[in-house]
Parts: C-alpha cells; structure tokens; sequence
C-alpha cells in the first residue's frame, strides 16, 4: 500500500521535473488573460484593486475596482484568479553579466572580458547562451530582464543587450540591441601619497599609465570621429575598421557611453569629457554620484546605482553612505535606478535585485520609489520606457503576480508572464529540492518499516 | 657650485690600548693621544656646566670644572661650545653582506647569523651617521625573521675588528611574511617564532643531557641555528603596527625574554600596552608627509586616522615621557636621517618633550638597552671617550650645529656643509685703486654681491673659494666680466686672490672685512596651531574611535527594555509588549509584564523590535596581515587570535547591522588551516577585548577546490593534495601522525627525557582529544560524507561544516554525528563545485536535524545578517522566529556559546539589538546594539560620531592647509609635463583575465586602518569562500 502511494508520488515528481526540466519557453496563449481581483501597482501610478487584462504580448486594459471586466465577455478569456495577490511589472536588472558567464571560475564558461582595450565593436547578445541555468533562477524571483554587459580590464569594453530571460535563441531574448557602450574609466590616483619611497614610486607609475590611459579613450574618440569623416567623403576611404565603424552611433548620440565609475574625480572627469565629445552618457556603480549632483543635473546624467549593498569606500565615511545614495539623488533630482553589484560574480544572484532597493527604502527612500528604481526608471534609462517598467495600457505584457510586496524577501513570485506568455518558474534549484526532498521521504519509510 | 662638504678627521692610527696581535708594516704610528677639551658648557641630564674633558688612550681620563690639564694634552679651545656624551644609534637595519647560508630548515630563521661577520657599511655611511652626532651604532639585520645576533660598533676607522664593541647584542626578530614559502601570514610567522623558540630550548636541554648521560640519550644532530640561540640574551623585535607590541608582551611572558621593542612612530596609540610591557622601547622618528590636501577631491581619500597620525606622530615621545615610558631614539625609518633627525628631535621637543629626556635617548637609555652602561653613554671618568662637540643646543636651536664628534678619542672635525661665515662688508683693493671698493657679502650658497651704487653682480662658491664676476668696467678694462677667485683667512678677516678682466688683464686683489651685516634676519617663525597638548583617548584611532574611559562605568548599570516585540529566539517565542531588563551585563528578566524598579534607566520599544545580538558563524573580518597560511598543507598551528585587528571598521558597520558576535576564522588555501577566535564586536577594545573568552577553541579545515588549487592557474599541480582523493589521505595521515606524536611525548614524560613540543602536533592532538572542534570548509556532497566519515573514525568532533552548499544531500550523515552546517543563504554558481548549491539548503538540513546557520563570509554580508535569515522563510517556508535562529542562538550552538549569547533568556549576556520594524523585513534597520549591557552602536550618537568626524577632519585638513602654504610648497605637478611626453601607442595586447594566484591572492594583507572593503576577489580561489 505504501509503496504504491509513493511510487504514485514518485511519477507526479517525474511529470513535474519533465516539464519543469526543459524550462521550456513558452508560447503565447490563444486566449486573452484575464488577471482578476488583485491588487495592481501600475509603479507610474497609485496601486488599485481591480482587473488587467493582457491579449498577445502586450497590456489590453486596467479595469479599477469597482470597475471590473464585463462579466459577459469572461468566457472569451482565461481568467488567473488574483484574489490576495500583487501584480507588478517585471523587474529589470540595468547592470549584470547574465549570459555572459555561467560559472565565474570555470574559464570555458566566461565570455564577458574581450582581449585589448578598445573594443567597442563587441556586442553582448551574440554570445548570450539561452540555456543557462541562471536565467531561470533569476526570473523565478521577478527579474525578468537583464542588461548583459560585457566586462573589461582595458577601457571600452562592447556593447550591452537589454535581454528578456526567456527565448530559444537569444535573437528571440534580445529586446534591444546597443543599449550602451560600456567604458571602464581610469583613475588617476590622488592623492599622490606613500609612507615611503616605494610606495611613492609605484603611485607615480599608475598615475602616468592612468593618464595615458585618458589618453587613449580621447584618441580613440577623435580616430573614429575621422574615420566616419573619411567615410562620408567616399573618395577618401573604403576601408572599414570594425572598431571604429562601431561606434558611429555613439558618435552621433543615438547611443550613449556607460561609464563604470565610483569615485568623484572619476565621475566628473567621464561627465566632462561626454560633455565635450557632446555624446550622451550614463553612469554606473557611482558610489560617488551624490557628491556630483549639480554636475549630473546641469547635463541631465543619469545613474545606474550598483549596488546599494556596499560599504562605505572610505574608512570615515558614514556607514549607511551607499544605502542613501539613491535617496540623495531622488532629492536632487538626478535621473537613477538600481542595480546589483553587476560583477561576473554576480551574475548568479541577480534575483536579490529587489532587496537592493529595500535597502535604499530602509535607508529613507520612499518606498514607491524604491519600486520604480528596479522597474520604471531602468526601463526608462535603458531606453525602454514605452514598452517596459510599468502596468500600463499598451505596454509589454511583463509583469510578475506575488504575494506580496516582491521587495520583502518573505514575499514569493507566484506566477510570471513576459510579453504575455507564462513563464514557469521551476529552475536547476527547485529541481534538485525536490528531488532531494524524495531523497528524504525514503530514508522516513525505511526508517519507519 | 656649493662649498662641497669637507670633512677633516685627522688620520691617527694608534693602539689605543688595544691589543694589537697583527705585525706592523712599515714605520710604527705613534701620534700623540691625549688630549683636552677645555672651555665648554658641559651638558648631562642632570646639569650643565663650564668644564673641561682630558681624554687618554681612547678614553676619558677626567672631567669637570676645575681638573688639570695634563702638560702633554694637545688643547682644543671649545669656548662658548656645548659638550655632550656621544650619541648612540640604538638600531639601525642595515642590508648585510651576502654569503650566510641559513642552517635551518626555513631560510627566514637565521639566529645563528652574526652581523659583525657580514657588516656591509661603507665610509660614506659612517661619515653621515657621525655627522649626525652618532658614536655608536647597534647594527641590525634588515631581513629575516630571525634575522641574526646584531652588532654594536664604534664609528672609527681603524683596523678590522676594532670598530666592533660588541658582536653578540641580542637576537633580532621581524613578525614579517610573505618573504616566500612559510610563512605567508603574520599569524605563521608568529606560529614560527613559536615553534623556534621552543625548538632552541629544547635543543639545549637536550645537548646537555645527551653529554652528561650519552647511554639514555641520542646524541641531536647538530644544528647551528637552534645552537645559538641562547634564551638568557637580549631580544630586539621590530615592529610594524601598534598591535605588535601585544604580540611582544604575550612572548615575552610565554618564553620569559628579555625583550626590546623597535617601535614604529604610533607609540602614543598604545600607551597602556607599552607601560605594562616594560621592555626596553626604542622609537623612531618616522613623522609622516605633510598630507597633500590642496585638492579637495583628493582630500578626501585621506583618512582621518591618517591625518591625526600627521598631527599626533610628533607628539608621540611627549606622551611616552609623560607616561614615565622610558625610551630611546633611533634614526631608522627616517628616509634620510641627516636632513631630518635633529629637525624631528626638535619638534618632538617643541611639542613638550624634555629635553633632558631626549639626551638620555640618545646615550645613557640605549647605553643601558645595549648593555654598556659601564663604557657608553655617559661623560666620566673611564668611559669611552665619545663626545659631540655642538654650537648651540642641538635639542633646541634650527641653527646649532655639531662641530666634532670623537670617537674613542677621535675627533672628526665637522666643517659642515656650510659656507664660511663671511657674510659682511668687504674692502677691496687692488694695485691701481686709490680709493677702494665696498661690496657686501650676504649669507647663503649662491650669492649675490652688492656693490654699493653700482648693479649687484654674481657669485658662487667653488669647493672653499668664492667665485665672483664683477663687470670689467669697474676695472675700466672691458665691457664684460671679470673672473675673481678668492680665499679666505677667516682669523684675520680677510680674503685675497686673483682677478682676470675681459681683456685679459690679470691682477692680484685683497680684501679686508669692515663689518657683519648688522639687520638680524627674521628667525624662522614658530608654526602656530601645531603644538596642541593632546591627549589621545579615542581608540582606534580615526573615525568612529571610541572613549574608552566613557564605556567602563555603565557595565553595572540597570537597563528596562519595554513594550517592544521581543524575538527572544528562545523558549518564549516572540513576545508581544515584552519587556527585558537587564543588570551588570546580563539579562536579568524577560517577561510580558515588567515594571521598571526604582533607579532603572528604561527604553520604551513602543512600535520597535527587540532580538539577540546577532551571531555571524564565518567571519574574516578583523583579521590582518593574511587570512592564509596556505603555504603548507597543514597549519593548524597558526593562531587567528595572533592577528586579531580591533581597529577593522568592518566591527563597527556590523554593528551598525545588528552583529555582536562572530568567528573569525583562516582561510580555505589549505585542508587543516589555522586555529579561529570567536569575537564580540567590543568596538574600542584591543585586541584581547574583543575575544569571547570561555568560547569553544576551534580550527579551520577545508576540502574541495580550493585546496587542491583548482581555481589557482594551470601551473600549481605539484602541491600534495591535487585531488579530493589525497585531501582525505592527508588528514588521515596527520592524525596518524599527531596519534603517534602523542605516544612518543607520552614515553618522554615517563623516563622523565626530553621531548621536543611539536605545535602542529599539539594543535591536531587538542582536536582529537575533543578540546577543539572542526569548522570543515565543504561543498559537494561525497566530501562532506568523507569528512563524517573520516570523524567518525577518529572520534574527533565537528562543530561545523561551513558553507555545506550540497549539506542538503546527504544532511543525515551530518546530523548523525551532531555536525551543524554552517551556509549561505542563496549563493551558487560562482565555481564548478557550487553549481548544485540550492536556498532550500538550510531549511532542508535543520529539517533534517542538522542545526543550521546562515553566515556572511563577507564584510558587507555581516552588516545585514537579519535579511539573510529572512531567505530561510522565502526557500523552504520556515517560520519568521525560527528563520532568526539561523543568525542567533544556532550560530551560538554550533560555536558552544549557548550558555552565554544567542537568545534572550534569563542569564545570558545582555547581547542586544533594537530595530524599527520587523527584524526579517528588508525595510528594517538597527537602531541599537548591545554588548555585554553595554551600548555599542546607537543610531543617534552614530549622528554625533559623524558630525565629530567632519569636525575633526576639517580642522585637521585646514591646518595642514595653512602649513603647506606657509612653507609655499604649494604642490607642483609633473602631469602637464607627463602629459606631453606621453605617446599613444595602439599594440596588440595579451588577454587580461588573469586568475587571481595564490601568490597574489596571500599578498593581499591587510594593514590596520584599512577602508574595509571585503575582499571579494579571492572567492573563487581560496583565500576565502
């Protein structure tokens, strides 16, 4: 009797893990859906009781309590019963190496760090495996859209992809290409100090290299500035160089830098020479940014906070000085969102993006605004705003139902759609619960007869 | 060009009274050596006096006020000049000949290394030092931890050998590391300290008995460095943080040294430890830069420890003499003591030290220090005849001079490198001038001659002669310049030489002194706002330092909690409206229904949350200088307790967190690491304050990738283990080993022989004598199953397996021998062996007995422990109260603390934490931490603490501001300049992911005062993680 009990559970686990293992992506319904009774946090306005109804890929209409669906036109849908439930847009990491990597340590899975130091030409997407088990691990939690960046050591280090984290291919995931150019930029330490000699030498060394290095982004620059010159006067040159022919659309300001910095001087010299290239720049880490405030508001700068999980870089600093970052630049009027450390050993833990705004709310950032900081405000500095970040009529069907405010970690991600299809949420991890929960169950039996 | 710098020292080579046992060459020198000094202002601590000095044969033969002056003296008129005892160096490190060949089994320990033997001192050295005033230098090694017997020497030419007054000083030890090989880490390298120290005793005993009955005892093989040293001598251990001198103490008292202290420049941190040290202190006068605050975005990155450093640094002998400290001076670590030694002696005494004691540092103290009390340091009769001859107090006046300095009866003559003083009005004639020129002569190298209404002209001087090029038509002999070269008779006043004109004429000059130049120059003014009488107080030092004296006196108090939501993470479950009351550190009662008594400070909770202290079961902050001694396989001899570093601002941030205790544990470079110490975050205590005395002794092993190097470059395959097959048989082996040790050490002590303590095998024999347990760093699943396993047969105990990410696999096999696991919350994927790491961990293993906990393992994780716990609900939907436990009370269980902290029960430690909302929400922050009933981290003062920083730092930056201005040396950058020389170049370059090496990742040694960052980057490599 009991074995048959279990062998009965055994083959609801198989059914499940078949399905679940494929974490297969899904196909759009053939109905519209219908999300009914729940609590619905639009992030662009108030949040309301009421009904969302999506049909295909994007949002169809918001019905506002005591508004609701016409009961007589039910039947014509699927209806996802929200009763107790939140639904928000899905939240989007602005700064992450998803894709890119799967393992840090194991160098056969990392493709985020390009040789050289000029390599504008490298784009994120083409090298983004579908099937790697973070993005459903990631999703599971809300994320349900990354930044894949790559990385540097030297100072232009590609082009991100904005990613959706379902797809067969990443074609298919892509959901906007050449978001930014990423640029690592150089410090030139300051001050110039040593306890002793050596020391003193050594500052002097990285400083030049620092300086040449400055050098270089503003060479590089002025090189693919003649080199697009050159091209238009046709009889001047044929001769296509990938790097520099890469970057036109920086040049003419439809794509802008992001500039990987922290620290003020840093930010301020990335600020100024954008402002003197007049290309469009963003910034991201900009641990300093709240220092730069005028500076980022006089030329309209907007920031990729990453992260607000930090310590203070400086020893006398305040201890919560990362965590009010985002609140000094919401006062400030700075555009900004939040992100998570974004580094390659990052990646697997792109899900704890919600708890990265929690902390700035903690910290005295009014909670809506924490909310937007991981939804609205990357959509709209990634470029995205029309289609993604909010519940709005129009906009992609992407949206996460919870049971609660999704920036508490008690509260858990029920269901998730993007561009209306369901997404599932098992993953590598649910998988092996279960099936060591089984492990479990038997050893109880054994025990017990 | 300036006059160069002339030194006369008057070649007399005679025997001194020494025994002379070379035949001489050549003609016998018999230069008369005796010798007065007569006229000068005697100077001694005690007093000052006009007196005169006979010296005979090297030494000083009488001296005082009225003596006689023996007929066959030579006589040297100091009137007006300042006589005092020659001055010592008391340590000066020094790179030494090579050749030594280390005879012990690590290259670093080198005690059988005499300096004499391989001193490396040129003239030019010696020169420098005696123009400094220095006598005698003791001679130490400049490398090594055990660097060698040190030397003391006379600064005398003079054959080989008579310079050495002493070439068995004392031995000299460095805590240094990461000289290559064992070991890597400030705690190894005390562990070999240890371990020599021992061994040399030893080695002693067992060479004598050996002698004395060669039937009962082996004859050892002979070892020259365990031969040598002799623990009755001297010991010199240089410093090189104001922990150290801790480290010193806890020695010294274990092997009963007679041990010096080489101090470095942040004595004044430390008073306390020094006075109950009382070792001999010798103290250099290494002030640091003026701090480069012209910037204020560059500014910033000075630390307000580093600025008060600026500040402090010259007072620092001040307050060693107010404390009754004894010390002396050295010159060491001053870049270049001849510019700088007397300038920062004067300092030090403007900023209130006494003279008198600073002339003890330099000759009567070190004399003591260097056991030559009866030869050195003093002006009597008997003694070496060392004696600096000065213009001027040197302790006081910028412009005191040293004229002589005698060494055992030497004299060299210190002509300085000054011009001679001709500064005046001149006279100058030549054949053909009736009435003759007036020029005057100002002070200074490069000078510049007035010549009363006509233009100034220049001059410079060359070696001892002033060059000068008046106009030829001042001569009426050309329109060029004339090329004048004069020298000088300084006793007569009066100068002469030869003059060439435009035309080529040429003629002999002279020139007779009218007058001095009458207008005093300003004197160099006072720096005003440098000479505050501080008293530091604040430990550590910087920002967020805390008064020690306001802490100790509200132990006893009596503190109400009340009306808050009480999280007691005990048997009383959460209490709405509780209340706690805690007395004289401990909790005294938890209840929902108390009334304050009488006299009872109360804290109303209205709306707040209360819970334990947290507790962070893997911890690597306050750790430095190496978290690894991962050069071997087995260091389980190494002490964390060794390095403990009380001034890591992690501590407080954490508190600011909620964290009130954490086990601070060595690194996974190895599989049996170093030993752990569980601390409380005493924020302000050293290092002892901060130790959880009476917490179980525990030790850190590790398995998986980074002990077989996986992750550490293709190259690293030799090191035995390289696979999880040869981790297990290393452990195996060393127990073996330790069993065996054990036996041995047991059959020594019966026949009463001796045996050689082993502190490895000590360490492996406490673990499986059950007096320390196992924090098993782990990830996969069939190593953890082979650990249990393992214990299992060597009945030793497993307080943990840390980070136990596959623990839900096999958590049956850890629960059955009583193991707790000890895990992330949700981390994976960041290496090959975490990639089937799941958040459900934890919830699975405390569902399936196993006490759990969640850590941190990062300095950043520790300040937000309570949102880690919260994950315990999200993956596998444990209750709130019991997903608290997880950073509570069974970190607690799993350290043996459960008696002391972890929960909030009756007799515990007050370990307290108030929060301003649910304690597992991510909205919620800590408003209070309490240790011991003792308020660390107030979220209101924590306003205070910031405001005083700002203070601080503003002053602080505002008078360096002022004194780099007034000194004009306005920093001037060479980046312009570097800019223009700079060439882009656009070569291909090699790819830059380099993983993180061993070798690189060990040197990463934190220094006190660090900015507290973690130290991500060794993750996947075994530093850490």
């Amino acid at each position: 009797m009991r074995s048959t009990i279990y062998i009965f559970l055994l083959s609801i686990f198989s059914f499940i893990s078949l399905e679940a293992n494929e974490n297969l992506p899904s196909t759009l319904p053939n109905k519209p859906i219908l999300f009914r009774g729940g609590t619905i946090h639009p992030v662009s306005s108030e949040a309301f009781k009421g009904d969302l109804l999506i049909e295909g890929s994007v949002i169809k209409s918001l019905f506002k309590a005591p508004k609701s669906f016409p009961k007589e036109k039910v039947p014509s849908v699927q209806v996802v019963e929200c009763k107790g439930l939140h639904l928000y847009p899905g939240m989007i990491s602005a700064n992450s190496v998803l894709g890119l990597t799967e393992i840090r340590a194991v160098r056969a899975t990392r493709d985020m760090i390009e040789a050289g130091d000029i390599n504008p030409n490298v784009r994120a997407e083409v090298a983004v495996n579908p099937d790697s088990e973070l993005f459903p691990v990631t999703r599971s939690n809300g994320v349900l859209h990354a930044l894949s960046v790559p990385q540097g050591n030297g100072l232009i280090s590609g082009k991100s992809a904005l990613m959706s984290l379902d797809g067969w291919t990443w074609e298919e995931m892509v959901i906007k290409s050449s978001v930014g150019m990423h640029m690592k930029w150089p410090l030139v330490p300051s001050p110039e100090r040593g306890a002793n000699k050596k020391q003193k030498e050594e500052i002097q060394k990285r400083k030049k290299a620092a300086i040449s290095k400055l050098k270089k982004i503003k060479e590089s620059f002025l090189r693919a500035r003649a080199y697009h010159k050159a091209k238009q006067d046709k009889g001047r040159s044929d001769k296509i160089d990938l790097r520099w022919d890469s970057m036109g659309p920086v040049l003419k300001g439809d794509v802008p830098i992001y500039v990987h910095v922290n620290k003020l001087s840093g930010i301020r010299s990335a600020v100024n020479f954008a402002v003197e290239q007049n290309i469009r720049i963003v910034i991201v880490g900009g641990a300093d940014a709240w220092r730069t405030i005028p500076l980022l508001k006089k030329h309209s700068v907007p920031v990729v906070i990453s992260p607000v999980n930090a310590l203070p870089s400086r020893r006398w600093e305040e201890y919560d000085t990362p965590m009010v970052n985002p609140l000094k630049l919401y006062q400030g009027g700075v555009q900004f969102c939040i992100a998570g450390p974004g580094g390659s050993m990052d990646a697997p833990h792109e899900r704890n993006l919600p708890y990265e705004a929690a902390r700035a709310a903690a910290y005295g950032l009014p909670k809506d605004e924490a909310l937007r900081s991981v939804t609205l405000y990357p959509a709209n500095i990634l470029g995205v705003g029309d289609r993604l970040g909010s519940l709005e009529i129009g906009k992609d069907a992407t949206l996460i139902v919870c049971t609660n405010d999704p920036l508490e970690v008690t509260s858990n991600v029920e269901m998730a759609y993007i561009k209306g299809k369901p997404i599932g949420l098992s993953n590598k991890q649910t998988r092996l619960y279960e099936k060591y929960k089984v492990k479990y169950r038997q050893l109880r039996e054994k025990n017990k007869g | 060009m300036k006059l160069s710098l002339v030194l006369f020292f008057l070649l007399l080579s005679w025997s001194l009274g020494q025994v002379n046992v070379s035949p001489v060459e050549g003609i016998n020198k018999k230069n008369p050596h005796i010798h007065a000094l007569v006229g000068g202002v005697i100077v001694t601590p005690e007093k000052e006096y006009e007196g005169s000095i006979v010296i005979r044969n090297g030494l000083i033969d009488s001296v005082g006020e009225e003596i006689k002056i023996p007929e066959d003296a030579r006589v040297w008129d100091v009137t007006g000049k300042r006589i005092y005892p020659g001055f010592i160096e008391s340590c000066m490190e020094t790179a030494l000949a090579e050749g030594f060949e280390p005879a012990h089994w690590n290259s670093n320990v080198m005690p059988d290394r005499k300096v004499s033997s391989y001193l490396n001192l040129d003239d030019e050295k010696y020169e420098s030092m005696r123009r400094i005033g220095f006598c005698v230098i003791h001679v130490v090694a400049d490398k090594g931890i055990f660097r060698g017997e040190s030397s003391t020497i006379l600064l005398r030419e003079g054959k080989e050998g008579e310079q050495i007054l002493s070439s068995d000083t004392g031995q000299v030890l460095d805590f240094d590391h990461g000289l290559g090989g064992y070991p890597s880490s400030l705690m190894g390298s005390l562990a070999l300290v240890r371990q020599v120290l021992s061994d040399s005793k030893w080695y002693q005993v067992l060479s004598k008995k050996s002698t004395s009955s060669p039937s009962l005892i082996k004859r050892p093989s002979y070892n020259r460095a365990l031969k040598s040293l002799d623990h009755g001598g001297r010991f010199f251990f240089i410093t090189r943080d104001e922990l150290d001198y801790d480290r010193i103490h806890s020695l010294k008292s274990e092997f009963g040294l007679n041990a010096s202290v080489v101090g470095n420049g942040r004595e004044y941190r430390r008073l306390d430890v020094l006075k109950k040290t009382r070792a001999p202190l010798i103290v250099p006068l290494n002030f640091p830069d003026l701090p480069s605050v012209d910037d204020p975005v560059g500014a910033m990155d000075y630390s307000l420890e580093e600025l008060q450093h600026w500040e402090f640094a010259p007072s620092s002998l001040a307050y060693l003499a107010k404390e009754g400290i004894e010390f002396s001076l050295t010159s060491n670590k001053t870049e270049n003591p001849e510019a700088e030694f007397w300038d920062r002696v004067r300092t030090a005494v403007k900023r209130g030290l006494d003279p008198r004691i600073a002339l003890k540092a330099l000759t009567t103290i070190p004399a003591n220090y260097l056991g030559m009390e009866s030869r050195l340091g003093e002006l009597r009769e008997g003694v070496i005849a060392n004696i600096v001859v000065t213009e001027g107090d040197i302790f006081r006046h910028k412009d005191s001079k040293i004229k002589a300095t005698w060494v055992e009866g030497v004299p060299y003559l210190n002509d300085s490198d000054e011009t001679p003083d001709v500064e005046g009005q001149w006279e100058i004639t030549f054949p053909g001038n009736d009435k003759p020129f007036r020029w005057e002569i100002p002070k200074g190298k490069k000078v510049k001659i007035k010549s009363g209404d006509d233009e100034d002209f220049p001059a410079h001087w060359k070696n001892d002669r002033l060059l000068l090029f008046p106009p030829s038509k001042l001569f009426g002999d050309g329109q060029g310049v004339t090329r004048m070269s004069a020298s000088f008779n300084l006793e007569e006043g009066s100068m002469n030489g030869i003059a060439v004109t435009e035309t080529g004429k040429t003629f002999w000059w002279n020139a007779k002194k009218v007058s001095k130049i009458s207008d005093d120059k300003p004197k160099n003014k006072e720096i005003k706002g440098l000479l505050p009488e501080l008293k530091f107080s604040h430990y550590p030092a910087g920002a967020y330092g805390v008064k020690r004296v306001k802490r100790v006196k509200r132990v006893s108090d009596k503190v109400l909690f009340k009306n808050g939501t009480v999280w007691t993470s005990g048997p009383l479950g959460v209490i709405k409206k509780g209340s706690v009351l805690i007395e004289g550190g401990k909790i005294k009662e938890v209840s929902n229904s108390l009334v304050a008594p009488e006299g009872v400070r109360v804290i109303d909770l209205e709306g707040k949350h209360l819970t334990p202290g947290l507790i962070d079961c893997h911890s690597h902050s306050a750790i430095s200088r190496g978290v690894n001694e991962g050069t071997h396989s087995v260091t389980v001899e190494v002490r964390i307790s060794d390095s403990i570093d009380p001034t890591d601002i992690s501590l407080y941030r954490q508190l600011g967190g909620g964290l009130t205790t954490a086990n601070l544990l060595h690194g996974s470079a190895n599989p049996m690491g170093g030993q752990n110490q569980v601390i409380k975050l005493r924020w302000g205590s050293g290092p002892e304050g901060l130790k959880f005395n009476g917490a179980k002794p525990g030790v850190k092993f590790a398995l998986g990738e980074n002990v077989k190097q996986s992750n550490w470059g293709d190259n690293k395959t030799t090191r035995y283990p390289q696979t999880r097959m040869g981790v297990e048989q290393i452990m195996k082996d060393s127990f073996i080993a330790a069993r065996e040790y054990e036996s041995e050490k047991q059959n020594a002590a019966k026949k009463n022989l001796p045996h050689r303590k082993d502190y490895r095998k000590e360490a492996l024999l406490e673990i499986l004598n059950g007096e320390r347990i196992v924090h098993i760093h782990s990830y996969r699943q069939d190593e953890i199953l082979m650990f249990v396993r393992l214990a299992q047969e060597f009945g030793f105990t497993v307080g943990t397996f840390q980070h136990v990410l596959e623990g839900y696999k096999v958590a049956d096999a850890i629960a059955e021998i009583g193991a707790g696991g000890s895990t992330f919350s949700d981390w994976w994927a960041y290496k090959f062996e975490v990639y089937d790491a799941i958040p459900f961990n934890g919830a699975l293993m405390q569902e399936m007995g196993v006490i759990t906990s969640f850590n941190s393992d990062s300095s950043e994780l520790a300040c937000r422990m309570n949102v880690e716990a919260a994950k315990a609900v999200k993956y596998g939907g444990m209750s709130e109260p019991e997903a608290l436990k997880f950073v509570t009370i069974n970190p607690a269980i799993q350290l043996r603390i459960d008696e002391r902290v972890g929960s909030i029960e009756q007799g515990k430690d007050a370990d307290l934490v108030i929060w301003n909302g649910p304690p597992l929400s991510t909205y919620s922050k800590a408003e209070q931490t309490w240790i011991d009933g003792i308020k660390y981290f107030d979220i209101n003062s924590d306003e205070e603490l910031r405001q005083s920083t700002k203070t601080e730092r503003n002053r602080l930056i505002n008078i360096v501001m002022n004194e780099s201005l007034s000194n004009g040396s306005g920093e001037k950058s060479k980046s312009q300049e570097d800019q223009e020389n700079e060439k882009i170049t656009f070569k291909k370059q090699l790819p830059r992911w380099i993983p993180i090496t061993q070798s690189q990742c060990s040197t990463i040694f934190r220094k006190l005062y660090h900015n507290g960052q973690s130290l991500h980057t060794c993750t996947t490599n075994g530093c850490c993680k």
